[in-house]
């Protein structure tokens, strides 16, 4: 009977254990993996200055007819070192929103394609003869203003002003801001659980290293098993993210996160068989411990 | 002997299979909403809005103005709208219950309501007489819609004022039933969404009727212009 209830209490905790484990462990990645940092890194990897150059050469182009305004004249002018420095703005703009609840501000400012823009206008100007008066420096201030929003929008790859606008930002900042609190709270967790399964079977020690084994495994499977499974069919792939730059920079901040992830929680599963195994060689080898029975 | 040791092994190997099922029970109950909420994050995140601009050949012009949600100047209850024009971001909705800001655009079309939630052009400007109706997807702004209980608070800032309302009713009626978003001489403020259906779109529409508590039509010129 008394078997029994302690293989109750040591299922029970062995669940929570399993709980706070992958909440250790996915606290920790994201920990690790979600930072200006990284994501700088990953912008760089990916090439999403390139991706934004191509998608804005595209872009400009498209709006020849409308505007009448080359895209040679923003192109020449907006170079993939330019876009960095604007992309790597917006992250640390980002995180910085995301961690103080402050505004996203970043300075998009381009001598070269003012200037560009400015020489063309004045030169449509010239070979029409038109006047260069208020309404001219209107449509001039008008075609800068609406360069620089282009800009923003595309190089804003991680989409931080969206998310921001819609209070998502605001939302996650205290979540953000505790993570490492998140992190020490649940390793202390675990910690807890296992004395809590020794004390459980303090009568035969070892069985507590059947359980924390089992909840070390089934905490690999549980978070192992969907891992595994976006990144074997691909599953990222299929979002439907109509700017590159931005399907680039959020399925690779995924794959990072899922790899990490997937990664963590292999070794957890191989560290819960490990304890299993000796587990069971240890109470082969000493008959006076037995096994838990009901 | 045998039995003795059965007793003491099955247990064990039933061990793994038990915590697994329960956790996995667990968490797949638990992980319900966070999805539904990740999913609703995503789908903001990822519109694309330099696909509608002044110049886009849809003829659509959306103007995304910046409106005042801190207002520290004087207020009056009365005093005079500013009528927006058809595409353009005129006031943002907020309330306790609901989980966003949400940005509300003047008229209603498949473009805008990809921006927002989108006011019927056919019924009054918030702060007039009459039923404002304020519409938007389920799943982004108005998700949390469903959350809003009869009491709760629901404002909504303008750039000339910011006008509170109470929910008196929740409501559930079908699409083609025009009774909460017809004109009404009675002022009130409709909010509606798409019922949530796992087959697709839904012919019913769910959503609640607010009675006005205050207005407060902003008075000083020099805060407003901030």
């Amino acid at each position: 009977m008394k078997s029994a209830v302690s293989y109750l209490f040591s299922l029970i905790v062995s669940v929570m254990l399993v709980f706070t484990l992958i909440g250790a462990v996915g606290s920790l990645t994201a920990n690790i993996n979600i930072n200006e940092d990284k994501f700088h890194t990953l912008a760089a990897d990916n090439d999403l200055s390139g991706k934004t150059r191509a998608q804005l050469d595209k872009y400009f182009s498209s709006r020849y007819n409308s505007t009448g305004i080359p895209a040679d004249v923003y192109m020449d002018a907006i170079d993939e070192a330019y876009l960095d420095r604007v992309i790597n703005e917006y992250i640390d703009s980002g995180f910085n929103a995301l961690r103080t609840g402050n505004d996203i501000s970043v300075n998009v400012s381009n001598k070269k394609l003012e200037g560009s823009i400015d020489q063309f206008f004045v030169e449509s100007a010239d070979s029409a003869n038109a006047k260069i008066d208020d309404r001219f420096e209107q449509k001039l201030d008008a075609a800068k203003e609406s360069a620089y929003a282009v800009i923003m929008e595309y190089c804003d790859a991680y989409k931080f002003n969206s998310l921001k606008k819609h209070g998502v930002l605001d939302k996650l900042t205290p979540l953000f801001n505790r993570l490492d609190l998140i992190v020490i709270a649940f390793t202390v967790a675990s910690a807890l659980l296992m004395l809590l399964l020794l004390v459980i079977n303090i009568k035969s020690k070892p069985v507590t290293m059947f359980w924390i084994g089992v909840s070390s495994l089934i905490t690999g499977i549980i978070a192992g098993v969907p891992s595994g499974f976006l990144l074997a069919t691909r599953y990222f792939e299929r979002f439907t993210i109509k700017q590159p730059q931005v399907y680039t920079a959020y399925t690779s901040v995924m794959k990072q996160y899922t790899n990490a992830f997937l990664s963590a929680a292999i070794c957890g599963a191989a560290a819960g068989i490990c304890f299993i195994i000796v587990y069971r060689t240890v109470i082969s080898k000493n008959k006076t411990v037995a096994p838990t029975r009901v | 002997m045998a039995k003795k040791e059965n007793g003491g092994i099955l247990p064990h190997i039933a061990a793994p299979f038990l915590v697994f099922g329960i956790c996995a029970g667990i968490l797949t109950v638990a992980l319900i909403k966070p999805y539904d909420k990740l999913k609703v994050y995503a789908n903001l995140a990822f519109m694309d809005r330099v696909q509608t601009d002044p110049d886009n050949p849809s003829g659509l012009v959306i103007r995304d103005n910046d409106i005042i949600t801190a207002y520290s100047g004087k207020t009056s209850s009365e005093g005079e709208v500013i009528r927006p024009k058809f595409g353009e971001l005129y006031a943002i909705l907020s309330s306790p219950a609901l989980d966003l800001d949400v940005p509300v655009y003047w008229g209603s079309n498949d473009e805008l309501l990809e921006h927002g939630a989108c006011q019927s052009s056919g019924s009054v400007v918030v702060g007039e007489k009459g039923r404002s109706v304020i519409s938007a997807h389920v799943d982004t702004f108005f998700a949390d819609l469903g959350n809003l209980k009869e009491g709760d608070e629901v404002t909504v800032s303008t750039n000339y004022g910011r006008f509170t309302y109470k929910v008196s009713r929740l409501i559930s009626f079908p699409s083609t039933d025009r009774q909460y978003v017809a004109h009404s001489d009675m002022t009130s403020l409709t909010l509606y969404t798409c019922k949530r259906d796992l087959f697709g779109s839904s012919e019913m529409r769910i959503g609640v009727i607010c009675e006005p508590v205050k207005k407060a039509f902003y008075t000083d010129a020099k805060e407003a212009d901030k």
